[in-house]
């Protein structure tokens, strides 16, 4: 038989993490993601759990402005880092501009991939505003959606105004 | 699923990361993307019980073109590499390589150190401990007692762990004849990358507990010179290689025959693998046809993958390393030719 656990004591440690630009002050366990912090303990429950191990890209958020897997980032390690979730992209009831092309493309069917692929979406947008259809393929390539076929994803970015 | 639990540091200098680990001894692991931990963490494969995360170590992340050599620090991320027109330019193996490794968020946090050090594969290891609950420990994840559960020795003899060498970086790193810096509680020292691989599944990685990867150091191409890289996978993105080539020539500006010929070939064993046969082939000569597929040949018997990955069969594996070699050869020097 494996042996799964090992005693550690269970350390808990104040930290601040930034999120969509409000600051946050929370205790957590070391052993947490960021995704379980995000969604258990601050509710942004928009960043979604796929597969946990870094391989569907539905925990998808941006740290400094790069698009990263938040379920495989531990909490401790974004401390004091720019952290921005799906929540932040709206003001109000104004969808961003990406979501709105999603919304009018049909890039959307159950809307697991969509918070995730939309990060990724602007994580590309953010650093190359006119990019390729190559690009965009590229840069949604670690995100996957099982319903949409991508082609109206694709077709959401590429239509993306203002971009 | 969710982590096993573990004591955590953020040490601000390298001389405190070094002495945490020390003092945690073979507990402890280094932490810097955590693209590849974290997951072997979860599936309970590694449980350390201190995490010590370097990315707060200040002056680790860089790229920069010295005297004679480009330097890269250990905390670079992938994508930096991917992206950097000195790197496309005068190293694209380097560049292809990188910006080949699994999906753009890896490549965002999974820095080039963590991707040397990467961990060897086997689909057997590599699960969730859900499924590797109900079946016997292997060698690499037990004691050296427990057998080999792909291929297991007979009775009385030492085991061996056949797990692949998976990284994307390594192969195109040692074809240009990369060394990289350590930083351990003995000082600093200086080695080729080749070195740092041991072709032993069960300890891949020729590091003490406490040492920590700081730089990767790769020599100027001469003029008349380029590389390629070549990576099969099964989707085009996320998936780690079932095949990686990278090749590096360079040529005499006069003569145009070869001067350097360098072959590495990636996930084929536990290490990555130099097809030393390359150089011998083509060194003083013009490169034809007939001599590319001699070095095709020659990737083809130094390949010796196993059946310890899923996705394809190790015999269409093998052909594929001529295949891939041929290709990135004529890659190369079609590079050279066009510029
Ligand atoms: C779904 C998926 C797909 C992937 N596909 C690929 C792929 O196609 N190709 C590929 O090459 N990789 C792939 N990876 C693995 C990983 O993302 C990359 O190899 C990445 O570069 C690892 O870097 P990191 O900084 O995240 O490493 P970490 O996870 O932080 O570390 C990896 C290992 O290296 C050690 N380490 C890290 N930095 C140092 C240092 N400076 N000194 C000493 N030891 C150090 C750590 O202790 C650990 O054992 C994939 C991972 C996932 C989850
Ligand atoms: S090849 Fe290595 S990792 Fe795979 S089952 Fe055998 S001992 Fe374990
Ligand atoms: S939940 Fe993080 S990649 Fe799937
Ligand atoms: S819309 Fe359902 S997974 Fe993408």
């Amino acid at each position: 038989m494996i042996k799964l656990e090992k005693e550690v004591i269970n350390v808990k440690r104040l930290i601040e993490l930034i999120v969509n630009g409000m600051s946050y002050e929370i205790a957590v366990d070391t052993h947490r993601t960021l995704l379980e912090v995000l969604r258990d303990n601050l509710g942004f429950t928009g960043t979604k759990n796929g597969c946990d191990q870094g391989e569907c890209g539905s925990c998808t958020v941006l740290i400094d402005g790069r698009a990263v897997h938040s379920c495989l980032t531990l909490a401790m390690d974004a401390q004091g880092k720019n952290i921005e979730t799906i929540e932040g992209l709206s003001e109000g009831e104004k969808l961003h501009p990406i979501q709105q092309s999603f919304v009018d493309h049909g890039a959307i069917q159950c809307g697991f991939c969509t918070p995730g692929m939309i990060m990724s979406s602007k994580g590309l947008l953010d650093k190359n505003p006119s990019p390729t259809e190559d690009e965009i393929k590229r840069g949604i390539s670690g995100n996957l959606c099982r319903c949409t076929g991508y082609v109206k994803i694709v077709d959401a970015i590429k239509a993306v105004e203002g971009r | 699923m969710s982590l096993p639990k573990f004591d955590y540091q953020a040490p601000q200098t390298l001389d405190e990361a070094v002495l945490l680990l020390s003092k945690a001894k073979k507990d402890a692991k280094v932490i810097a993307g955590g693209t590849d931990l974290v997951v072997a963490m979860k599936q309970r494969r590694i449980t350390p019980a201190l995490v010590v995360n370097i990315k707060g170590i200040k002056g680790l992340e860089y790229i920069k073109n010295g005297k004679g050599e480009l330097r890269i620090g250990a905390l670079t991320p992938l994508s930096s590499i991917e992206e950097s027109e000195l790197i496309r330019e005068k190293f694209p193996a380097l560049a292809k390589a990188a910006g080949a490794v699994g999906a753009p968020q890896h490549r965002n946090a999974g820095t080039i150190g963590g991707n040397i050090c990467l961990n060897t594969r086997c689909w057997y290891y590599n699960q969730s401990p859900f499924f590797r609950k109900c079946r016997p420990v292997c060698y690499k994840f037990g004691s050296d007692k427990d057998k080999c559960q792909l291929f297991p020795t007979r009775e009385g003899k030492a085991n061996v762990c056949y797990s692949v060498f998976s990284g994307d970086t390594a192969p195109a790193l040692i074809a240009l004849g990369a060394k990289i810096k350590i930083k351990g509680p003995e000082g600093e020292k200086t080695i080729p990358l080749t070195e740092l691989y041991t072709g032993d599944g069960k300890r891949p990685i020729a590091l003490a507990p406490a040492d920590i990867v700081t730089e990767v150091t790769v020599p100027s191409p001469p003029e008349n010179s380029s590389s390629a890289y070549m990576k099969y996978r099964v989707r085009e993105a996320i998936d780690f290689p079932l095949l990686g080539v990278a090749v590096s020539i360079a040529l005499d500006a006069g003569s145009g025959t070869c001067k350097n010929a360098s072959v590495v070939l990636g996930a084929v064993a536990s290490r990555p693998v130099e097809v030393t046969e390359a150089e011998k082939i083509l060194k003083g000569k013009k490169i034809t046809e007939d001599l590319i597929e001699q070095v095709g040949e020659a990737a083809f018997k130094a390949a010796k993958p196993l059946a310890n990955l899923l996705e394809c069969s190790p015999q269409y594996r093998k052909r594929l390393a001529k295949v891939f070699t041929k290709r990135a050869i004529k890659s190369a020097l079609e590079i050279i030719k066009s510029a």
